[in-house]
């Protein structure tokens, strides 16, 4: 059952545009040009429940504008929106109730307030039993360890810490779907691999439809099955990581280094380079496997040391930035 | 019910927190008191009644509605204009709640602070000063407050109307002063509309502002036959609704332009 529909989806910008200068201040009083921009240009897709979707995008893509009408807080130019059945723009209510947003760039706890006051707010707004809700904060504490900030005030809490707090809250009353826009913003090694690890768990304890926002590409290896590249408002790929990696860089590089200076030609592979006793071999994952490649090279001459090099995650996607915006000048 | 109490609740907390700011609002607002009393006695300068009201009547009136602009302070219109502005306003949207129940819920816990932070003190602060401000009776004072919690909600009103604009706008600018400022001159809050020529009282009582501070305050001192008090309350009332009214239209028609800044 898909979790999540989506189609048509725009969203028009009205910009002012005004003239510099002094002269440019008087004129805008009596004339305004305004401009339209299309931050999001037709999108439709649907995601079934349980999933965990990466949607990328380069700057000002549309990803945030998205997740906003997604979640009800802005109402698209056109298109429709159905969350489990129900429109956002419609019953904004009944769709948030089921819902846990994350916005890395802003909190969503009460700066004058410890962290605990602020959970304990949110358990009056979503009418969380009590048996629940210290049920739910010991399995999110479980993960995140947040026992020992939950009397601090929020305004003297780290980056990563808030982090984690306004991830808790979004999960509170344990919402079957979660939007998270760069959960990962400014985290150290560590607080990003609690929150990865924190985003798993929640999906596979609870089924929680996941769609995360990103720019930092290990999110989305490690996480999503699935991921939407949007450019300039519109969707240019959609599918699985490895289909987007195979489709866009279906090389893999093989380094062989042999005891004595060779050279060995193979009908799958190309041999890209020779020097002394390295050889370097391109071949297609869909051709041969690495295994193979090695063994049949290895009853010619023996081999001392392997290397296998896959395309980079950040290349892949640059390629697919850079092709996206190609196609539409 | 419990989340916009919780609210209110979180508000008088952190109020109560704040001590600086009660002390020197108290002073000043004692001042500001001290100088209309000065002002009425000059005003009178022994003349036993002005439009049937004594120089008694008169400053209890000034030190109520010193108190009652303490209680009277809205929150709700800059609220919405910094929330635009951040699009902090994504935030409040994004829980199961009516956001301007919240922010009334909010408004009204910072009425609940100031009363115990403010309008106490400075009651003592008049009695102190000039004699305990007393009402006309018993039934004048409940049906004063009872006018007032009404002239509370129109004030309220009117201040998210207000706040409203910033949807559009995303700045208030200086219209907060201003609004406040006429609101201040035509709502009875320093001069009672008495006083004012026939011609332009006539203009001031067909406008909501004088059922905020005019009507409560003249109900406290007696100023009004229990007849007229009936027909008054009735018209605050009307008032109250109306502005509710197109308070909700608008509303509604601008929750479709919301948009949310940043991100
Ligand atoms: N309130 C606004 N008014 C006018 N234009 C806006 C507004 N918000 C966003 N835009 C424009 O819409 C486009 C998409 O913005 P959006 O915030 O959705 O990008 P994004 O994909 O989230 O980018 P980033 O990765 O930088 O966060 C941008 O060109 C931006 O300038
Ligand atoms: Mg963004």
């Amino acid at each position: 059952m898909n979790i999540i529909e989506v189609s048509h989806l725009v969203k028009e910008y009205k910009k002012i545009k005004k003239e510099r200068g002094l002269r440019g201040a008087v004129k805008n009083l009596f004339v305004q040009n305004t401009e339209i921009v299309r931050a999001v240009d037709d999108i439709s897709f649907s995601i079934e429940k349980g999933d965990i979707v990466g949607y990328i995008g380069p700057n000002g893509a549309g990803k945030s504008t998205t997740v906003k009408m997604l979640s009800g807080i802005m109402r698209p130019t056109s298109g429709e929106i159905l969350i489990d059945g129900v429109s956002p723009q419609r019953d904004r209510k009944r769709v948030v109730r089921n819902l846990g947003v994350v916005f890395g760039q802003r909190s969503q706890l009460n700066w004058d307030l410890r962290l605990g006051e602020t959970f304990e707010l949110l358990k009056r707004i979503y009418q969380i039993e009590d048996k629940t809700y210290t049920e739910n904060l010991g399995t999110l504490n479980e993960i995140f360890q947040i026992d020992r900030f939950l009397d601090t005030p929020v305004r003297q809490l780290s980056l990563g810490q808030r982090m984690r707090g306004d991830l808790v809250a979004a999960m509170l009353h344990s919402p079957e779907v979660l939007f998270l826009d760069e959960p990962t913003i400014g985290l150290d090694v560590e607080a990003k691999y609690s929150v990865r690890k924190f985003i798993k768990e929640i999906n596979q304890r609870g089924k929680t439809t996941i769609i995360l926002t990103t720019h930092d590409l290990g999110d989305i290896q490690e996480l999503c099955q699935r991921v939407i590249i949007i450019n300039e408002g519109a969707i240019i790929e959609d599918g699985s990581l490895d289909e987007l990696i195979d489709k866009i860089a279906p090389y893999r590089h093989l380094i062989i280094d042999f005891y004595h200076p060779a050279a060995i030609p193979h009908p799958h592979a190309e041999l890209v380079s020779v020097s002394e006793a390295r050889s370097v071999y391109r071949f297609r994952k869909d051709e041969i496997t690495a295994a193979r490649l090695i063994e049949d090279i290895s009853h010619t001459a023996p081999i001392k040391e392997v290397g296998l090099e896959e395309a980079k995650i950040d290349d892949i996607i640059r390629t697919v930035y850079q092709q996206g915006s190609a196609g539409k000048a | 019910m419990k989340s916009y109490l919780f609210v209110s609740k979180i508000r008088i907390q952190t109020a109560l927190a704040y001590r600086f700011n009660v002390i020197s609002t108290i002073l000043i607002q004692c001042l500001i008191m001290y100088a209309m009393s000065c002002f009425w006695a000059a005003a009178y300068s022994g003349a036993e009644t002005v439009s049937g009201v004594s120089q008694r009547d008169m400053i209890t009136y000034t030190t109520i509605s010193v108190i009652m602009g303490n209680l009277l302070t809205m929150g709700v219109q800059n609220r919405i204009a910094r929330s635009v502005r951040t699009g902090s306003v994504a935030l409040d949207l994004l829980k199961p709640v009516n956001i301007y129940g919240i922010y009334l819920a909010e408004d009204l816990g910072d009425c609940a602070a100031a009363f115990f932070q403010k309008a106490i003190p400075l009651l003592l602060a008049g009695t102190v000063l000039f004699g305990f401000p007393m009402p006309a009776s018993a039934v004048h004072l409940l049906l004063f407050l009872f006018s007032f919690a009404i002239g509370y909600l129109i004030n309220w009103i009117l201040a998210a109307l207000l706040g409203l604009c910033a949807f559009k706008t995303l700045t208030l600018g200086p219209l907060v002063n201003a609004k406040g400022f006429i609101m201040k001159l035509l709502s009875g809050s320093i001069f009672p509309l008495w006083f004012f020529p026939a011609g332009f009282r006539r203009v001031l009582e067909a406008l909501p502002f004088m059922n905020i501070y005019q009507l409560p305050l003249g109900i406290y001192i007696g100023q009004y036959t229990m007849d007229d008090i009936m027909l008054r309350t009735a018209l605050q009332l009307f008032w109250c609704a109306a502005l509710w009214v197109l308070f909700d239209v608008l509303q509604k028609k601008m929750a479709a332009a919301i948009l949310i800044q940043g991100g």
